[in-house]
């Protein structure tokens, strides 16, 4: 019985280990998580979300990038909502993207979040913060030229 | 088909309303809920609206949030509305417009106005009046980026398209565009000049994604007017529109929003003919300072935007006594806490009235100064 049960909790252990990350909740305070687990370190810090019409064109670049660079640290933040999960899993991995860290909103007032990422963020997406190795930040709403993607790669990487 | 677009257009109650006033000082409510607009009165400056009626028998998906919303005008004895019904696919609608010539009691079968009816981009519509039952519907349209694109080709943003009534609404002149390359999602400000023509100003795609304010009238040979240059090269939709307001003297007004790197934020300038004012920056960008509208009207200027701190969302105004050129310091005029749609000014109202639907409920404020 004892080792059935065992088997049980094996068989439910691996498809936990080899699934893609899950899709975390973006809430107040998760910017600074996200920023004091990567210290000294430069990132892409990406927000997007499922029904913006620019998303997939900057999605497809990073993920480009991102194959090319594997060293590349790439955050994935979409302004969507929890409910949104499944989706955003699905369309971050279409563009492999499937293994960047993910995150999603989690605020009844996305608002609240925006004004802690960056007061002077009105919520166009996509939206884009370069972090170099000191954190200090370069924002940028819009699709991000290709062009700048790779002149902060060298700068940065 | 995309979650969150189904549940847009399976939404509840919309989030953004507008108010009207008639000649006789009536306010009229059009709002969104389970598949209708509805249509109230008030009788008292907006403390109560009532006499609800329902304008689109059959349910349909109506967007009513942000940019895009039910939009009233009344006058003469006419009390008209647009809205954008959203179609099964991706950001795909058709323009709709009903009126009632019994005070609001009824209203005449929904029509759809755009003439192109493809399932592609027909929304953020805007409606106005003037005093001689001029009409004037004005909207964002997909149907030369569907042509280029079934061509094998590209196309930059929408295009605006528009009709145009002598009649209040009774009958419209087919369908016209006023410019190619509009961005795509951002409301349109629209007003008539003295002279009874109306003039449309929307963001535009200058160039290479260049997404800055141009005007143009509403009329066959109609060229646009590049209405702000603050060189806002973006590839997004920044869902940020302006507005519009025009003096008796045919002095245009505009707010508008950039979020350009030489100075991103809310501005304000007018323009006579040709010629632009310099352009007044408004408002706190560090706390969100946007979606600006704007009233002129006997000399006045009033100009009102939302702000959000972090926690509570608070509406401001700024005024000016000789149009347009000297300000006073803004004011706080409502807070909210818990949601907010734009601010916007009453439609048609002699003074500036301004409705604010916040935390659920419709709120009027008088901001004209007491002379």
């Amino acid at each position: 019985m004892i080792r059935r049960l065992l088997l049980c909790a094996l068989f439910l252990a691996v498809p936990a280990v080899a699934s893609e990350p899950a899709v975390r909740s973006f809430v107040a305070g998760s910017l600074a998580q996200i920023t004091a687990a990567r210290q000294g370190k430069p990132f892409v810090l990406a927000f997007w979300s499922v029904g913006c019409t620019h998303c997939p064109a900057e999605l497809k670049t990073l993920g480009e990038l991102k194959r090319r660079h594997p060293r590349l640290d790439i955050v994935l933040v979409a302004a969507d909502t929890p409910d949104d999960a499944p989706q955003t899993a699905q369309l971050a991995k279409s563009y492999g993207l499937g293994k960047v860290e993910q995150w999603v909103f989690a605020d009844p007032m996305p608002d609240r979040l925006r004004f802690e990422i960056d007061r002077r963020w009105y919520g166009e997406l996509p939206r884009t913060h370069f972090y170099d190795r000191t954190h200090r930040i370069d924002a940028v709403s819009g699709v991000v030229p290709e062009a700048r993607l790779q002149q902060w790669i060298r700068e940065n990487l | 088909m995309n979650r969150q677009w189904q549940e847009r257009l399976n939404a509840a109650v919309g989030t953004a309303v507008s108010v009207a006033a008639d000649e006789q000082g009536t306010l009229w409510l059009a709002r969104m809920e389970k598949g209708h607009v509805w249509i109230s009165r008030s009788d008292d400056g907006g403390k109560r609206f009532a006499h609800e009626v329902k304008v689109n028998p059959a349910p349909e998906a109506i967007l009513a949030d942000g940019q895009n919303r039910p939009k009233v005008v009344a006058g003469g004895g006419v009390v008209a509305v647009t809205w954008a019904q959203a179609l099964p696919k991706l950001h795909t609608g058709h323009i709709r417009f009903a009126r009632s010539v019994d005070g609001g009691r009824t209203f005449s079968t929904p029509i759809t106005v755009n003439d192109n009816l493809e399932e592609i981009g027909h929304s953020f519509g805007t409606l106005a009046l003037d005093d001689k039952g001029r009409m004037a519907l004005v909207w964002l349209d997909g149907r030369e980026r569907a042509a280029a694109v079934r061509q094998g080709g590209s196309y930059r943003g929408s295009s605006v398209q528009y009709v145009l009534s002598e009649d209040r609404g009774a009958t419209f002149s087919p369908n016209r565009k006023l410019a190619d390359h509009s961005c795509e999602c951002c409301r349109i400000g629209l007003a008539f000049t003295p002279e009874g023509e109306a003039v449309a100003q929307w963001r535009h795609v200058f160039g290479d994604n260049i997404r800055d304010f141009a005007m143009a009238p509403l009329r066959a040979d109609s060229s646009l007017v590049r209405a702000s240059h603050d060189d806002w090269q973006i590839a997004a939709c920044p869902h940020h529109g302006g507005d519009l307001a025009i003096d008796e003297s045919g002095r245009r007004h505009l707010v508008w929003f950039t979020g350009s790197a030489k100075g991103a934020g809310i501005y304000y300038r007018f323009a006579d003919g040709a010629q632009l004012g310099a352009p007044l920056a408004l408002g706190n960008p560090d706390a969100q300072a946007g979606n600006p509208t704007v009233f002129a009207r006997g000399g006045q200027v009033v100009l009102a935007w939302r702000e959000f701190d972090g926690r509570q969302y608070r509406v401001l105004a700024q005024q000016s006594a000789d149009r347009g050129i000297t300000w006073s310091s803004a004011r706080e005029v409502a807070v909210a806490a818990k949601s907010a749609d734009l601010p916007l000014f009453v439609a048609g109202a002699r003074t500036p009235l301004l409705a604010w639907y916040a935390d659920g409920e419709v709120r009027l404020f008088e901001l004209g100064v007491a002379r």
